[in-house]
């Protein structure tokens, strides 16, 4: 017995404002009272700080901590192998291998360890900085790139249906442009896809008079591509864009 | 010949390099060794050389349970995160750093474990660790019950900015270097304060 309470030299934690919330658990507690003597960390000097332990427990568990408990299970197991200690003829074979006191100062030395091992990553994580990995390309999903890119000629081609359509003479009249409606768009377009099969998108822009109603057009196609009504196929790059009702 | 199979390693080197560097992933040996027709052997002979020639550079290879890939240098992490535009992490609580420490030097453990070890539950730490990716489920026990297993993850490697697990110090207790005492004049929870002072 120390007397701690009393505030003598030896003492514990006396002289101090101190919690439970201080110590990470019960082991790191018992640790710190078999250090601050300089002792080895062996089945005497557990029991040893028993009731140092005990007497800390009971002061301190005033204070809530998270672990309370915990401090408070050692303190009983503690007080149980130290009675085992004083009284030899207590059967010390019972089944109970956890409150076995040299499995304690194992389980003890064990924390130290990591402890120890803790502060190293503490240091580690103040002193070395991190690394990071090369930031890789956002994930687009399963779009999968045109097998075969198209030749120099094909694309020459593409382009020159293009000017052709551009050239050919814009229409005459200019009538107010009708408003539209995208959902109207759609419906139109599915029963259009619903009777031709075959459709290509080539075909859908000619019929447009606008550009916005261009826009609307290659809007509501997506839009059906996206739900999964229709099929977009382009069998070769730049090449014509097939639309395929895809079949009930 | 020796000019022949000299040229031939060189030319591994570089087929390594190559696929690391256009690897989104960390690669495995055999992954390398298929791509390659080589040897995991050779691959791994080879692949040490390519670390050691890359420590003087800003592009470090990391290994982390045979499975390789290449990192920014740890010294350039405050540039990196400038470019990159993270926000500086929270250091890691005193409890979560002793269940990190378990967690990389006594791989794989269970929930039972950790709490076995510290002497308190430690599942809000474990929760804290998985969140920031440190470490992840590997496996399950064999034991009854079949517990889940945890272990580091790559990311744990380059927080701490080491090559391998291999670099983490030495798990011997240093025989004149009294353990850290709790500082028990300052504010509860600043643990770490006192660590990084020793």
């Amino acid at each position: 017995m120390t007397g701690w309470r009393t505030g003598s030299a030896n003492s514990a934690l006396s002289g101090f404002n101190v919690s439970l919330d201080q110590f990470e658990g019960p082991f790191d507690l018992l640790l710190h009272l078999i250090e601050k003597d300089g002792m080895d960390i062996t089945s005497v000097s557990v029991l040893a700080v028993t009731d140092q332990y005990v007497q800390a427990v009971d002061l301190l568990s005033a204070s809530y901590s998270d672990a309370t408990s915990e401090f408070i299970s050692l303190a009983a197991i503690l007080l149980l192998l130290k009675s085992r200690a004083l009284l030899p003829s207590t059967d010390l074979d019972d089944e109970e291998d956890e409150d076995d006191v040299d499995d304690l100062a194992a389980r003890l030395r064990e924390y130290q360890i990591i402890r120890t091992m803790a502060n190293e990553l503490a240091h580690m994580e103040l002193n070395n900085g991190s690394s990071f990995i090369r930031i890789a390309e956002p994930n687009l999903g399963n779009y999968e790139a045109v097998s075969k890119a198209g030749s120099i000629e094909e694309l020459t081609q593409a382009l020159k249906t293009m000017t052709a359509r551009l050239n050919s003479p814009p229409p005459t009249i200019t009538v107010p442009a009708p408003r539209f409606n995208l959902q109207a768009r759609i419906e139109t377009l599915r029963e259009q896809i619903a009777l031709n099969n075959d459709l290509q998108f080539a075909a859908l822009a000619d019929d447009c008079t606008s550009t916005l109603e261009l826009v609307y057009t290659f809007l509501a196609v997506l839009h059906l591509a996206s739900n999964g009504d229709v099929r977009l196929k382009q069998t070769k790059g730049f090449g014509p864009i097939q639309i395929e009702s895809v079949a009930n | 010949m020796t000019e022949h199979s000299s040229d031939h390693s060189l030319e591994l080197e570089k087929a390594i390099e190559s696929l690391l560097f256009v690897s989104d992933e960390d690669l495995g040996l055999d992954d390398i060794a298929s791509v390659l027709d080589s040897t995991t052997t050779i691959v791994e002979i080879t692949l040490h050389k390519l670390q050691s020639q890359y420590a003087s550079r800003g592009i470090h290879i990391v290994e982390h349970q045979g499975r390789y890939k290449m990192v920014s240098h740890p010294h350039a992490s405050l540039y990196c995160r400038k470019l990159l535009g993270l926000d500086p992490t929270t250091k890691l609580t005193q409890a979560s750093l002793e269940t990190l420490a378990i967690i990389a030097y006594r791989q794989p453990v269970t929930r039972t474990d950790l709490e076995r070890i510290r002497g308190v539950n430690s599942d809000s730490s474990l929760s804290n660790l998985l969140s920031r990716g440190l470490v992840k489920m590997i496996g399950r026990s064999d034991r009854i019950g079949r517990p889940q297993l945890y272990g580091t993850s790559p990311s744990f490697l380059m927080y701490f900015g080491i090559d391998s697990l291999n670099s983490l110090p030495s798990q011997e207790l240093p025989a004149d270097n009294p353990p850290a005492t709790p500082n028990i004049d300052t504010q509860p929870n600043t643990h770490e304060d006192t660590q990084n002072s020793i």
